[in-house]
Parts: C-alpha cells; structure tokens; sequence
C-alpha cells in the first residue's frame, strides 16, 4: 500500500517536475522578450534623440550641410552648439507652438522632439532675446545636458557655443542658469523677447539663476535662452543663457 | 500477464530471471523507491523555489493589476491589464500609478509635494495659480459636492492625482491627496484585449 501510494506521488511528481519547466521556460521567454523590446525602443527613442540622423548637415567651414537640410523643411533656421554638451542639434521654427514637440526636423514623429524656437521669435535672431526649447531627455539627449549647468565647476569651466545661420555664425557665451517655473512671464512671453531694457533683464536673470556671471549687457545686445524641463518639480524649467555675438 | 505488461521492461526481466524473492528484485525494490523519494524531494524544492520567484517577480518588483472602469479613458480601459512597478523611489508629474485606498485606485499624477492645487466650478485645473493646458483630456475638471475642498496644499509625501476621464471617476477630488506610502507602482506596461 505504501509502496503505491509512494509509486503514484513520485509520478505526479514527475509531471510537476515538466510542468514547473514549461512554466519557467514561458516565465523566461516573455520577460526575455519584454526586456529586449524595452532595450530596444528606449535604444530606438535615445538614438533618433541623440540626432545622429542630423549630423552630416552639420555645418562645417560653410552652410552649405543647413542649407541642405533647409532644402528639406523651410521651417529649418540655424544650427545650435554647445561645446562640451550633446547639445549639437539643427534649430526649428514652427507655425504653432509645440508643433515640433513630437517631431524631428524631417517632419516624422518621434517621441523626442526637436529644438524650436518660440513661433512669436525673430526668425533671423534679431530679438533682444530669442527663446529655443528642448525636451529634457536620460543621457544628455535634446537639452538634456543644460542639467551640467548646475554644476558650479562645469558653469565655471564651459562658457562657449556656436549657432550658425545660412549667413553668419554667432559665438555664444553662457553666462547663466535659471530655475524657473514654465509660467514665469518675465521668461516666457512675447514682450520679454522684445524686450527694450536689457540690462534689467540681466538683472532679472540673476535674481533666478543657479549659476551667473556678470554680462553688463547693453541695449542692443542679443541673449538667447535655452529652456528644458526641470523633473524636479512641477512645472518647473531650467533656461541657460548665452550672448550672442 | 496484464500486470506483468505494465511493469517496467527491467522489472519483468528480474522477476523471470531471478524471481520475486530474489535478491536483485529487493535491491531494485529499494532503488526504486530511494529514486521516487528524491523526484518527490526535487519537485516540492522546485515548487517553493517557482512560487518565491513568483512572489519576488509580481510580489515585490513588480505588479499586476486589471482595470476595474473606464475612469481612466481614453489611455485605459475597463478589463486592461497593467503591469506596474513597485521599486520607485520617487514619481513624475503625468507618471500613471496604482494606489491603495480603501480599495485600489488608478490615476495621474497631477501635483506633488508643495504644489497647490485648486479647481473651480467651471472645470479649470490650476497648479500654483497657473492654469494647466492638457490637450490630452477631453472633459472639463470639476470638483465634487461631497469630496475634496479646494484649494489643496500638498504636503511634503503627497500626491495629487486625477483620472483622465474627468467625469465623474474617482481620484484626488474624491479621496483627497495621496500619500506616497498608498502609492503601490508606476503603470510601465498596458495589455488591453476589449475595446481596441
């Protein structure tokens, strides 16, 4: 009797045994293949984010890549770097705001934007002050990297970019990063952009920066701003701010 | 003879060659059993180690959680699947989450600690005096007679949360902000098979 009793479990233990490896087995395969379509979309977000698709129209000793990828999509207006950044990204200028929140400079969607300028700017960044946006992303894609700024040796240490329009290449100077919240008027609005007392703005800048150097700009002078989100908080923006000259 | 049929084929090969008294039949008898002994021992060994890998996997890392109603349309829908992610340590502002109340909740974060946050009767959300454009949601944002008064100020391990569908579902206007120790994940992952 205890033999078959014994006989019988050690059998349906068998069958367990089979079962608990099918079961691992599908347990393995989904989370394997969960995993690998993670990988591979968020590989697929951060690779069209870190614009390599853009960069052979980067401009070099002349315009003539911008004004290639100008050919493509008229809304093309310049080409903005940032030395020691990722940020090295073709700028765009849409008919409505966000209209390139979700798409990339050839008119597809993509989850991570492009760099645009306000639609109410000066499309030649003849405004005091121009305003480009950038999402924020993981691995200093987009805007990402304005995060450095924060930090006081790396502000101390990096201060120069380029931006580059069909006609003229402007040397940036950084000279601040503001923390900000995105419904603060005196950043985000068309009369700061048109703004006719700089040097007040400056002064404004400072009040809000993180990081800041003096600047002592003029009248006449030309400043844009850099603005991404800040995670940290609700609404919260990071803008850093650089001299055009 | 049917007996004898079902018998292993090396059993019935000692029982005719040595027969049932045999010395042979009582070693393999007691093999036999030892072998029996240990698949017993090794399937219950693995059954305890499937069910702590299950426990660890939707137990501890992650979760699962079906949609109860549509409160949360158009994103999510009644009988969705969602598996949500419980080792966060801290959220994001439009991060979906599972919460636990008196009973579970889905909903949208909102507004964090030291955020206020306030509606009016007209439908408008406002987050620190500031209007929120939410392109995504299609139904005004009223409060609710018996629920939350507003405006709220949010303390330092709370949350507000709202479902995307503004009418009517049951979220931060109902049961009042949440704090981060209800909040059991982040929804990571959808699996929807009605109303595709």
């Amino acid at each position: 009797m205890d033999a078959m009793y014994l006989d019988r479990s050690a059998h349906a233990a068998r069958i367990g045994n089979k079962l608990i490896n099918i079961i691992l087995s599908i347990l393995m395969i989904i989370l394997l293949l969960y995993g690998g379509f993670s990988l591979y979309s968020n590989y697929q977000i951060n690779h069209n984010a870190l614009g390599g698709n853009y960069l052979k129209y980067k401009p070099q000793n002349n315009a003539e890549g911008l004004a290639a990828l100008m050919m493509k999509n008229k809304d093309v207006r310049a080409w903005l770097t940032i030395d020691h950044t990722h940020i090295d990204y073709p700028v765009v200028q849409g008919h409505y705001d966000y209209e390139y929140l979700n798409k990339d400079v050839f008119g597809d969607y993509t989850l991570s934007g492009s760099i645009f300028m306000s639609t109410t700017n000066n499309p030649h960044f003849q405004d005091p002050y121009t305003l480009i946006y950038g999402h924020h992303m993981e691995a200093g894609a987009m805007f990402g990297d304005i995060d450095k700024f924060l930090d006081r040796s790396f502000f101390e240490k990096n201060t120069k970019g380029k931006l580059y329009t069909l006609d003229h290449v402007y040397k940036i100077t950084i000279f601040a990063c503001v923390s900000c919240d995105a419904y603060d008027s005196h950043f985000y609005s068309q009369e700061a952009q048109v703004t006719k007392n700089l040097p007040a703005f400056e002064h404004y800048i400072q009040s809000k920066s993180v990081n800041y150097r003096a600047m002592n700009l003029k009248n006449g002078d030309r400043i844009i701003g850099l603005s991404t989100c800040a995670d940290t908080k609700t609404n919260g923006r990071y803008i850093l701010f650089g001299k055009l000259d | 003879m049917k007996k004898k049929k079902n018998l292993p084929k090396k059993l019935s090969h000692i029982i005719d060659t040595y027969g049932k008294d045999s010395p042979e039949y009582v070693i393999y008898k007691k093999r036999k059993r030892l072998r029996d002994i240990s698949d017993i021992k090794e399937f219950l060994e693995r059954l305890v180690g499937l069910v702590i890998l299950l426990f660890v996997l939707f137990g501890l890392i992650f979760g699962l959680n079906i949609v109860s109603n549509d409160d949360m349309k158009p994103r999510l829908s009644s009988g969705d699947i969602m598996l949500y992610y419980r080792l966060n340590d801290r959220y994001q502002n439009d991060d979906v989450i599972v919460l636990k109340k008196d009973q579970t909740y889905v909903g949208r974060i909102i507004a964090q600690g030291g955020d206020t946050v306030d509606l009016n009767t007209l439908g408008n959300l406002k987050v620190n005096g500031n209007t929120i454009v939410e392109p995504n949601i299609f139904t005004p944002t009223k409060p609710y007679q018996n629920g939350a008064k507003f405006p709220i100020k949010l303390k330092k391990d709370e949350v507000f949360v709202l479902c995307d569908n503004r009418e009517g579902s049951k979220d931060s206007r109902y049961y009042g902000a949440v704090e981060l120790s209800e909040v059991k994940g982040k929804v990571i992952g959808v699996l929807r098979r009605n109303s595709i």
